[in-house]
C-alpha cells in the first residue's frame, strides 16, 4: 500500500488520528512518518491533517471555478483557494473535511458588517435548520409553516 | 491613494527612529507578564470584490492596494517597496511581517500604528492579515481593539463573507473566524520537570497548536512557547478566546507549582543559577541569541520568584527584540563580519541590565 500522505513510497506505518472522537487511519511511509511526528509534537489539526482528508469525487476533471479559474486538481495539489466563489463551487468537497477537522462547517461566529446583501442567504439557512429541528421534534404545524416561509423567500427571488 | 514613506513619519514624529522605538507589546504591563510576555489576536480577511491573492496577477495585486490604500486612508499604510531589504529584516524581527509576504515585494505593504500594538500585512496569503498584540494577558483587550478595526474596515472595504462559511480565506484552514488568538508563554519549571512534552500533546488533541518563540519555526528554545487556537469554524470569537484564556491560566497555575516544587527540593541551585545567568548577561563580552534567550529565561524567572528585584520585565522584553541581528545592526552598525554580532549584543545587553533596569 502507498503512502497517504506522498502517494509514492511504501507505507510501513499506521497512523491513527483522533479528531473529534471519530478515528482515522493513515498510511504511511517512513519519510512521511518521521516528518508527521515531527509536525505533530508541536501541533496538530492543521494543514498536513486537510490535504489527507481530501476527496476524489468522479467529476474530478470537471470541478473548476468560474471566476478565478481555480480546478480542484490544483487544489488537491496546493490546498488554497483562488477567490471567494471557490468556496460555492466546491462547497461538496470542503464541507465535509471543514466537519471532520474543526467539528463543524456552519459560522456562529461575528457577521460583517458589510454582509447585508447576504441576510436573504442566513435566513434560508435558519429557516432550514429550523424545519429540521421541527421535524426532528414532531412539530409538524411548525414544519409547514416554516416550509411556506421558505417557498416565498425563494418565490421573490424571481 | 496616499502612500506614506515611513522616513518621513518618523521625522515627523518628533525625530525618533522609527525601529529604535520599544513596541507597546513589551511595556511588562499587563497581568502575568512574567510567565505570559503578550497575547495577540490575528484576524484573515479579504476583499469580495477582488480575487485572493495566490491566482492574481501584480496588476491586480497592486490595484487591491491601491483599493485599500484610497479606502483606509486615515491608517498609515506603507509599501513593502519603500523599505530596503535591511528594513524588511527589522519588520520581520518586529513581527509585523512575515516571510511569506517578503517574497514578493510588488503590491505588498504593511499598516502599522498604536505603537505597534495594532499592525495589517496587505497581500500576504489573504488581502488583509490584521493583529493586535497586547503585554501580558490579555486576550479580551487585544481583541476588543483588533474588532473596533475590523468593523470599520469592513464597512469601506466590503469583505469576502458568506453566511454558511463566514469569513472566506484563501486557505480553508482559517475559514469562518479567520481569527487565531495566542499568546507567547515563558515556562521554566514546567520545561525542567519535563512535564512539557506531555502538556504539548493534551493542548495539541484538545485543538490547541505548540510552536517555539519565532513563531514560524517548530522548534522549542529557552523555554518561551507560542500557544495558538487552532479551531476556526463552529465557534464564536469570544469562546475560543476564552478557552484559551483558560487553558492559560491553568498552564500558569501548573507553572507555578512546579516552581513550588523546585524551591522546595533545590533552592540553593535554583538561586544558583538564576544569579550566574544574571551575571553572565553582566559581564559577557560575547553573546549568541541562543546564548542570550537561555540565559534570560532564567533572569525572568528569577524577578518571577522575586530573588531578583532590580531588573524590570519591560527590560528583559527590549531585549529580547533588540539582540536580534537586524536590530543589533541598526542600533550599532551592520558588523562586518558575522561574529561582531555576538560582541555588539554583549555589549548592548551589558549596557542595558547594568542601567539597572
Amino acid at each position: 500500500m502507498l503512502c497517504d500522505i506522498c502517494h509514492k513510497s511504501e507505507a510501513v506505518l499506521i497512523y491513527t488520528l483522533v479528531i473529534n472522537n471519530q478515528k482515522t487511519a493513515l498510511h504511511l511511509c517512513e519519510h512521511c512518518a518521521t516528518k508527521r511526528e515531527l509536525i505533530n509534537s508541536v501541533s496538530s489539526l492543521g494543514l498536513t491533517d486537510f490535504i489527507s482528508l481530501i476527496s476524489y469525487p468522479d467529476n474530478i476533471d470537471k470541478l473548476k471555478c468560474p471566476r478565478c479559474g481555480l480546478t480542484y486538481r490544483k487544489f488537491i495539489s496546493c490546498p488554497k483557494f483562488g477567490c471567494s466563489d471557490c468556496y460555492k463551487v466546491f462547497e461538496k468537497e470542503i464541507a465535509p473535511i471543514l466537519r471532520r477537522l474543526q467539528g463543524s462547517d456552519e459560522h456562529i461566529g461575528k457577521m460583517a458588517l458589510n454582509s447585508s446583501n447576504n441576510s436573504k442567504e442566513k435566513k434560508v439557512l435558519e429557516l432550514r435548520k429550523r424545519l429540521k429541528d421541527a421535524i426532528a421534534g414532531e412539530l409538524y404545524e411548525e414544519a409547514a409553516r416554516i416550509r411556506d416561509e421558505l417557498k416565498k423567500l425563494k418565490s421573490d427571488e424571481g | 491613494m496616499k502612500v506614506e514613506n515611513p522616513a518621513e513619519r518618523c521625522t515627523s514624529s518628533g525625530g525618533e527612529d522609527f525601529f529604535n522605538i520599544t513596541p507597546l507589546w513589551s511595556s511588562g504591563e499587563g497581568i502575568y507578564s512574567e510567565i505570559v510576555l503578550s497575547s495577540r489576536i490575528r484576524l484573515a480577511r479579504n476583499l469580495a470584490a477582488f480575487k485572493f491573492p495566490i491566482l492574481s496577477s501584480v496588476k491586480e495585486i497592486e490595484e487591491v492596494f491601491a483599493f485599500i490604500s484610497e479606502r483606509i486612508s486615515f491608517v498609515p499604510i506603507f509599501s513593502l517597496a519603500h523599505f530596503s531589504a535591511f528594513e524588511h529584516k527589522l519588520l520581520l524581527e518586529r513581527h509585523l511581517v512575515s516571510n511569506e509576504l517578503l517574497k514578493e515585494i510588488a503590491g505588498r505593504g504593511v499598516g502599522i500604528f498604536s505603537g505597534e500594538s495594532i499592525s495589517f500585512m496587505l497581500n500576504e496569503e489573504d488581502h488583509l492579515r490584521m493583529q493586535s498584540i497586547v503585554s501580558g494577558l490579555e486576550l479580551a483587550l487585544a481583541y476588543k481593539k483588533l474588532n473596533e478595526l475590523d468593523d470599520t474596515f469592513s464597512t469601506s472595504l466590503g469583505f469576502a463573507f458568506s453566511p454558511k462559511f463566514g469569513y472566506l480565506t484563501s486557505c480553508p484552514t482559517n475559514v469562518g473566524t479567520g481569527m487565531r488568538a495566542s499568546v507567547l508563554l515563558h515556562l521554566p519549571a514546567l520545561v525542567h520537570s519535563s512535564k512539557i512534552r506531555k502538556i504539548v500533546d493534551n493542548l495539541a488533541s484538545i485543538g490547541f497548536i505548540v510552536r517555539g518563540f519565532h513563531s514560524e519555526s517548530a522548534h522549542i528554545e529557552g523555554n518561551f512557547f507560542h500557544l495558538s487556537t487552532q479551531p476556526t469554524i463552529g465557534r464564536k470569537e469570544e469562546d475560543l478566546i476564552s478557552g484559551l484564556h483558560k487553558i492559560v491560566m491553568q498552564l500558569i497555575e501548573y507553572e507555578n507549582s512546579a516552581r513550588e516544587l523546585l524551591l522546595k527540593n533545590a533552592h540553593l541551585q535554583v538561586e544558583d543559577k538564576i544569579w550566574r545567568a544574571m551575571s553572565i548577561l553582566k559581564s559577557a563580552r560575547l553573546l549568541s541569541v541562543d546564548e542570550f534567550v537561555n540565559l534570560s529565561s532564567a533572569v525572568r524567572l528569577g524577578v518571577g520568584l522575586g530573588i531578583l528585584k532590580d531588573v524590570k520585565i519591560s527590560t528583559l522584553n527590549q531585549l529580547l527584540i533588540f539582540v536580534q541581528p537586524a536590530h543589533l545592526g541598526k542600533l550599532l552598525g551592520e558588523p562586518k563580519e558575522l561574529a561582531e554580532y555576538d560582541m555588539r549584543r554583549a555589549m548592548y545587553v551589558r549596557e542595558l541590565l547594568n542601567k539597572g533596569g
